[in-house]
């Protein structure tokens, strides 16, 4: 892992329009899902995405793909030597560069489609933009990449409809990878699997990143996954950044209030640790209409009244170690 | 065993098969466990465990071409005797007295349990009001509609939602969903049941809500003193809520005990590669360990132990003929493997 | 291999890896194939096309053929055995006519004493297969004298033939009027569901007006419209023009909605990122899931073109003699004489219910097959 950028997102935006109730009546306001992210995505790394619901993390990894449309801000890919402006493409040029970065979906049952056969299925990042037209190129790819999946070579003639849970997030993953993307986006890949299962399937993932020197933005709610799998970690609530930095550091010396609550909450299987959850105020506010100043305010155990004027800037306060908090440095110590 | 301890619920053989185009899928076989009074009995396993079907099964809310064996018993212990419900009529007044009444249960997706065109209000007060017998024997009085009022709002308040006079107006859609799951706790527990089936009530939720909830049902088991069968996959959430687990594969329970103890020296082999598989907080970036393999379609169960296709300690000629039966490993642990039998090695 | 445990192994049957390898078409022919009412359906529906199709050679006599000595006479039942003894040759008695003594009209009186034989594969009237090619067998007849197996009619016409013909027409409006209904409802509902915004907007508005257009007074209005000169090929084709148009709302709805739903499948959104255009996708993963819906949905329309086509040239506003169709068959049973004297003018609304009936069943049982979600009955 070098270090070295791969995805630049600076102050991407996301807001939907809240349509109003009459006939063709205008937006009446916005749900801000994502509200002004800046990360960077190192390249060969696993950048952990976590937050609960409204945290708009499923948003900002699709968006990034531009598999949604997206209100303001920049998303620089670096490859072949060169800086891309993702969000600027159009049509053709759109469709080409796809081959760069790929999802991976949550729900294996309805990822694939159940008319097509497996082999179809990996094939389509190759045949749909024509990159290979060579049927044999494009047969030999898929092979070597269901083997890199542990999918047995006969699968390839079978329907969705034959295969497990497990087995089709393999399909799933194959398909993602059969055209040797740099970015792949993770969107809670395990979360719909069996325990049993769920470890086979990470194991697959930091397996094929090792293989192919894959980069991962691995997006979960599920905090013990995102430490067995991630290199760093971002914490998003309410479409803002709360929190990042080295998976171990967040883990052991987290800094923001929040990221504490959310570790705190976790029921651990392990008889040491004594389930006590910080208690926090109140529900995930309406993403229509964010608290004023720090987005978290309105729930923080340690909420002053700077925290409900300003919001606090998204700054270091250890080495490689950002929060957005006003009281980061007194709440550690 | 003191009165407090005395099993409330006892489940002796049940057998739940399905009659499908497929042919006849067995879901449950041969499952018998205990609630007991103030206790919690987690029941933890993944898809085709069986675990949901088995619970459905207490209170008949099985599907129409669900067949329980006829040697099963389901034994709920009252004031006024014992009644066996595998033997009562499943759509008869004596099952519909005791759901919502002696047993209450909550779901994984509350929008399922309220109806969308009734304010909760209005349907927790049908609930008091159609076990107001049941409801007087237990905490005494007598409900009318008023009554039943304050006593919804009362139980709103009790489970942690503000404003309760005002919710207790709100349709479900109009709630959050930790709200809405508490709304749900809320109507479960209006009628006071002696004993509450969860199944997965925490697994839709994100973990700072989930954290309150087990928090509330917590507190609320040790007011009410009533029985819990808690279901789930989350091995996490049953080290802090259950004091007993019984974990179940592919119809059958595999192994069972204190919590605290069957987590720290698993003695069947799936518990083994379970919480092996776990991913865990603490040990940073790593290579997890699988429990190898699928687990099988319930249309093609194995021959003999249902584990034996994954087990790594499988013994060829033993494993896949005979299943193997529940073997006591002390006072309170018992375990289904052929390495404890009597023909351990 | 033996890390991932992939359950494979030589073990696998032959009857799983059909299974396995079906492809989502073949699953949803075996489903339908264990539909047994389905099935029976799709049996009297295909013996009913045949029977269309291959009217002139099935029919004895041609459709307006006339036999003047056998005037609302009633049916003619093959029989293989009479006081005379068992016959392997199955027979009707032959007709003779009488006069009536007090109306002094001819009546037809059976006569017990002359048998005809039934042949198969007879000469008899030619006519042209198909409108092509010349022919003259017919599947039975009998030699000398005439059969009518379900009776004649006031002017002495065969009713069997004239319903073999009548199945052939009134089914082939269904076909053509659904035909045109469902390509209607699949360019305007699929640019509807496909491209939504304002031009599904615009859409909804033009399907709600053409839904609320009241059918009857459109008909009357059409049918008085209809020059009188026209041929009737071209009535009939107009009524199926018109039977189309105004079909269509019904279905562009429901295919806007399962295109509308299929839009925001995951499987689609996948497609998109793997950099295919529009076209890719509506040809490899649209169409496919479109098509079995709308082979479903043609099965159960047909019931409701039939039955137009039926109530109208009933009621006189659609097809016109000597064109033959179930409803022209009907209007001639409309008078008191029938209903007492000749009720066998009534079998056309037999097979009619049947049709409909067979229509319905089949089209449940294919919606059944083709829905992955639906609960299975014990």
């Amino acid at each position: 892992m070098s270090g070295e950028p791969l995805v630049e997102i600076r102050d991407l935006k996301v807001y939907f329009g809240v349509r109003g109730r009459r006939m063709l009546q205008k937006a009446v306001g916005y749900v801000r899902a994502v509200d002004e992210v800046t990360l960077t995505v190192h390249r060969g790394e696993t950048l952990g995405l976590v937050g609960e619901s409204g945290s708009g993390k499923t948003t900002l990894g699709r968006a990034v793909l531009r598999a949604l449309p997206v209100t303001a801000g920049e998303v620089r890919f670096h490859v072949d030597g060169e800086a891309v402006d993702v969000l600027a493409l159009r049509g053709d040029r759109l469709r080409r560069f796809r081959r760069h970065m790929q999802l991976i979906f949550q729900d294996p049952y309805a990822s694939l489609d159940p008319r097509m056969t497996v082999r179809d299925i990996i094939a389509e990042p190759l045949e749909a933009p024509r990159h290979l037209r060579n049927k044999r190129e494009i047969d030999e790819r898929v092979r070597e990449i269901a083997a890199r999946c542990r999918l047995n070579v006969e699968f390839l003639r079978r329907f969705p409809h034959a295969f497990s849970g497990g087995q089709r997030q393999r399909i799933g993953i194959a398909r993602a990878l059969v055209a040797n993307p740099e970015f792949v986006v993770c969107d809670e890949a395990v979360s719909a699997l069996d325990v049993s299962i769920q470890a086979d399937i990470l194991n697959l993932l930091m397996d094929l990143q090792q293989e192919l020197g894959t980069t991962y933005l691995f997006i979960t709610h599920d905090l013990s996954v995102v430490a067995q799998i991630s290199d760093r970690v971002a914490v998003l609530y309410l479409g803002r950044l709360m929190e990042l930095g080295p998976t171990a550091e967040i883990f052991a010396r987290p800094k923001h209030p929040y990221t504490r609550a959310l570790l705190s909450a976790i029921p651990r299987v392990e008889p040491e640790h004594r389930f006590d959850p910080v208690k926090l105020r109140g529900e995930i506010p309406d993403p229509a209409h964010p608290p004023q100043g720090c987005r978290f305010s309105t729930r923080c155990p340690f909420v002053r009244d700077r925290c409900r004027e300003e919001d606090p800037a998204f700054r270091e306060i250890a080495r490689d170690h950002f929060a957005a908090c006003h009281f980061a440095e007194e709440l550690a110590g | 065993m003191t009165a407090s301890e005395r099993p409330l619920l006892e489940i002796r053989e049940l057998g739940v098969s399905f009659d499908t185009d497929e042919g006849m899928v067995r879901a449950v076989d041969g499952v018998s466990f205990v609630a007991r009074q103030g206790r919690t009995l987690g029941i933890v396993g993944e898809s085709g465990s069986g675990k949901s079907v088995a619970t459905k099964a207490v209170i008949r809310l099985l599907p129409a071409n669900a067949r329980i064996d006829p040697g099963s018993a389901i034994l709920l212990r009252r004031d006024d005797g014992e009644v066996d419900i595998a033997g009562l009529p499943a759509k008869g007044r004596e099952v519909r007295r005791l759901r919502g009444g002696d047993i209450g249960m909550i779901f994984q997706e509350p929008m399922a349990s309220f109806s969308p065109v009734y304010t909760i209000g209005n349907q927790m007060m049908e609930a008091i009001l159609e076990h107001r017998d049941h409801l007087a024997r237990r905490i005494g009085g007598s409900f009318d509609r008023k009554t039943a009022r304050e006593h919804a709002i009362r139980m709103l308040e009790r489970v942690g939602m503000s404003n309760a006079r005002l919710r207790i107006d709100q349709y479900p859609h109009e709630l959050s969903g930790g709200m809405r799951q508490r709304a749900m706790i809320a109507l479960a527990l209006s009628t006071h049941p002696s004993l509450l089936i969860a199944d997965e009530p925490t697994t839709a939720l994100d973990v700072t809500i989930q954290a309150q909830i087990l928090d509330l049902m917590l507190e609320l088991q040790q007011e009410l003193g009533m029985a819990m069968l808690f279901i789930t996959h989350d091995m996490g959430v049953i080290a802090q809520i259950a004091e007993d687990v019984a974990v179940m594969y592919l119809g059958r329970i595999v192994e069972r005990g204190p919590t605290r103890e069957v987590i720290r020296e698993p003695a069947h082999p799936y518990t083994r590669g379970l919480l092996a598989a776990l991913p865990r907080l603490d040990t940073g970036r790593r290579r997890l360990t699988p429990v190898p393999g699928d687990i099988p379609s319930p249309l093609q169960r194995p021959a003999g132990c249902p584990f034996h296709t994954r087990c790594p300690q499988r013994m060829p000629g033993l494993c896949d003929r005979l299943v193997p039966g529940d073997t006591p490993l002390d006072a309170t642990r018992s375990v289904a493997c052929h390495l404890y039998g009597e023909g351990a090695p | 291999m033996a890390a991932a445990g992939l359950p494979e192994g030589p073990g696998r049957s032959a009857e799983e890896l059909r299974y396995y390898t079906a492809s989502q078409w073949e699953l949803v022919w075996w489903r339908l194939c264990r539909h047994r009412a389905a099935m029976a359906g799709a049996f009297v529906l295909a013996l009913f096309a045949l029977l269309g199709i291959f009217a002139d050679f099935v029919a004895p006599y041609g459709g307006t053929s006339r036999d003047r000595d056998y005037i609302y006479g009633p049916p003619q039942i093959p029989r293989f055995w009479d006081d005379k003894g068992f016959s392997f040759r199955p027979f009707v008695y032959a007709l003779k006519t009488e006069r009536d003594p007090v109306t002094l009209r001819k009546i037809a009186k059976i006569d017990t004493d002359t048998r005809r034989y039934i042949s198969f594969f007879v000469a008899g009237e030619p006519y042209r297969l198909f409108g092509l090619v010349p022919a003259n067998t017919h599947l039975f007849g009998v030699e000398e004298g005439r059969i009518h197996l379900f009776g004649t009619d006031d002017l002495g016409r065969d009713v069997f033939s004239r319903l073999m013909f009548a199945t052939g027409v009134s089914l082939s409006i269904g076909v053509l009027g659904v035909l045109l209904a469902e390509g209607l409802a699949l360019v305007i509902g699929g640019i509807a569901g496909y491209f939504g915004g304002w031009i599904d907007y615009a859409i909804q508005r033009l399907t709600e007006v053409v839904r609320v257009i009241p059918v009857i007074p459109l008909y009357m209005g059409l049918a008085a419209a209809f020059p009188r000169e026209w041929s009737n090929i071209q009535v009939y084709f107009a009524m199926t023009i018109i039977l189309g148009l105004v079909g269509w709302p019904t279905l562009a709805r429901r295919l806007r909605s399962h295109l509308l739903a299929q839009r925001n499948e995951d499987y689609v959104l996948a497609a998109r990122l793997a950099g295919a255009s529009s076209a890719w996708i509506i040809r490899k993963h649209m169409l496919p899931s479109f098509t079995s819906y709308i082979i479903v949905d043609v099965v159960i329309s047909f019931p409701y073109v039939i039955l137009s086509e039926t109530a109208l040239s009933f009621i006189g506003l659609g097809l016109r003699p000597p064109t033959i169709s179930w409803g022209i068959l009907l209007q001639e049973a409309q008078n008191v004489r029938a209903i007492e004297q000749a009720p066998w003018l009534f079998l056309p609304a037999l097979f009619v219910i049947v049709a409909v009936l067979a229509f319905t069943v089949l089209g449940d049982g294919l919606r059944d097959a083709a829905d992955p979600y639906a609960v299975r009955k014990s």
